[in-house]
């Protein structure tokens, strides 16, 4: 977590008009990946109890070979579901959060893609802060911020897996003038 | 080609966004309703070529010999195809084409009557928008799995099994109605897996895979979008499951002339 500090906006032939003002970083922050790597370990972990206790007990689906049939079963299944969490553990370190005294920010970066999305913090009319079960267990949780539009437009933001969620809430609430 | 691939990985492992509509696109006016659904059918028609072309390629369809249109060789001629080796393609890509055509067609009539007359309904579009999606990719994938089952002599056990299995449904279906109506072949005998080779038993595993995609699909599709709760996606998913039943018990009534349970 990173504040105060500040970043100098400048145009295009790099040297600031007047007309700029200095935008001033209030809070930056990425998503943890610790939520899904905690499922991910879990995931692993009841893959193969499940598969031990179909090699154990080898007549449980009526015969060995349906058995068998069922290990090659949760077999692909666990591999799926690994794949899709290593890929979500991964993503999650190319997120970027960042509340300035403008504007929230979420940046995202994958090999030479880039995008992001601002939301005014003058056009705010909501927020709210979840915890999942696995968030919570972690002390993390996810806010999501909306301008207008639906949770599918672009006036949607959402923090996912910060830390300290109510801290982050806390931060914007102070710089709308909510308390 | 990056779209076709974005599409492959996120029906592997993100289910939720292959399935997922925009439903900020579709609850706008008419005229991009029909924009949208037209998009949509042609994601379908895409999916179809994709689907039936190798299977046509490989061989797979049987039609009645029968004469080329005249016209036909006018068209298939200046591209270097004969006009018999066209035509046959033709008619065995439309049959092949016919069944997952059939199977969407009443899986979307299933879907979205149960999401309508639970009340969860947000449009005919989202429900569209879910079943071209888990029909002409996890359906098509089962498609092809049966496919690969009937024609491969590796996975013969494999093939019997799942024959059987639908004999046996079929077989349920009449007995519990009390008709009188055999199969040619007559009632399946129980197949043991006792001679089913890693081959089978990896194949039947990934057929099982692919129906659970599709029955998660459908799921995942009532949830988001139609926003529906748990038990509704649940009830849609048991609908949907049920068409077979009505499919046979349909057979079965122009078989006799009548409603089986009337």
């Amino acid at each position: 977590m990173t504040l105060d500090t500040t970043t100098e906006p400048i145009d295009g032939d790099g040297t600031q008009t007047p007309d700029d003002r200095e935008e001033r970083v209030l809070f930056t922050t990425g998503p943890s990946a610790r939520p899904a790597g905690v499922k991910l370990a879990v995931a692993v972990v009841v893959g193969l109890l499940v598969e031990a206790y179909l090699f154990t007990h080898p007549t449980l689906l009526g015969s060995r070979e349906a058995t068998r049939i069922g290990v090659y079963l949760v077999s692909l299944v666990a591999l799926l579901v690994v794949a899709r969490l290593v890929v979500r553990v991964y993503l999650l370190t190319r997120y970027r959060y960042t509340i300035t005294d403008e504007v929230l920010r979420w940046e995202y970066s994958l090999f030479y893609r880039a995008r992001s999305r601002e939301l005014p913090l003058s056009q705010l009319r909501g927020h709210e802060a979840s915890r999942g079960r696995v968030q919570s267990a972690l002390g993390f949780g996810t806010v999501r911020f909306l301008t207008g539009g639906t949770n599918r437009s672009l006036g949607f933001l959402e923090f996912e897996h910060v830390a300290d969620p109510e801290g982050v809430r806390e931060v914007v609430r102070r710089q709308i003038g909510e308390e | 080609m990056r779209r076709v691939l974005t599409q492959v990985y996120n029906a592997l492992l993100f289910p939720s966004r292959f399935v997922g509509a925009d439903v900020a696109w579709t609850d706008g006016s008419a005229v991009r309703d029909v924009a949208v659904v037209g998009r949509l059918l042609g994601v379908f028609g895409g999916n179809l070529v994709l689907y039936a072309v190798p299977l046509t390629l490989a061989g797979f369809g049987t039609v009645a010999e029968s004469a080329p249109p005249p016209f036909l060789a006018t068209i298939a001629t200046p591209l270097g195809l004969g006009a018999a080796w066209t035509w046959d393609f033709l008619q065995r890509f439309a049959q092949n084409s016919l069944y997952i055509s059939l199977a969407a067609a009443l899986t979307f009539v299933a879907f979205h009557g149960s999401v309508y007359l639970t009340r969860s309904s947000t449009g005919v579009v989202p429900s569209l928008h879910t079943v071209v999606y888990s029909t002409s990719a996890y359906l098509a994938a089962v498609f092809s799995v049966v496919w690969f089952l009937s024609t491969s002599a590796s996975v013969a056990v494999a093939d019997t099994l799942v024959l059987n299995v639908q004999k046996r449904f079929v077989y349920a279906v009449i007995d519990a109605t009390g008709v009188s109506l055999t199969f040619a072949s007559g009632r399946p005998a129980p197949v043991s897996l006792a001679d089913a080779t890693p081959t089978d038993q990896v194949a039947l595993a990934v057929l099982a895979l692919t129906v659970g995609y599709f029955v998660y699909s459908l799921y995942l599709g009532s949830r988001i979008n139609h926003g529906a709760s748990r038990l509704t996606a649940t009830l849609t998913v048991v609908t949907v499951a049920s068409t077979p039943l009505v499919f046979v018990l349909g057979s079965i009534a122009r078989a006799l002339g009548s409603l089986p349970l009337l």
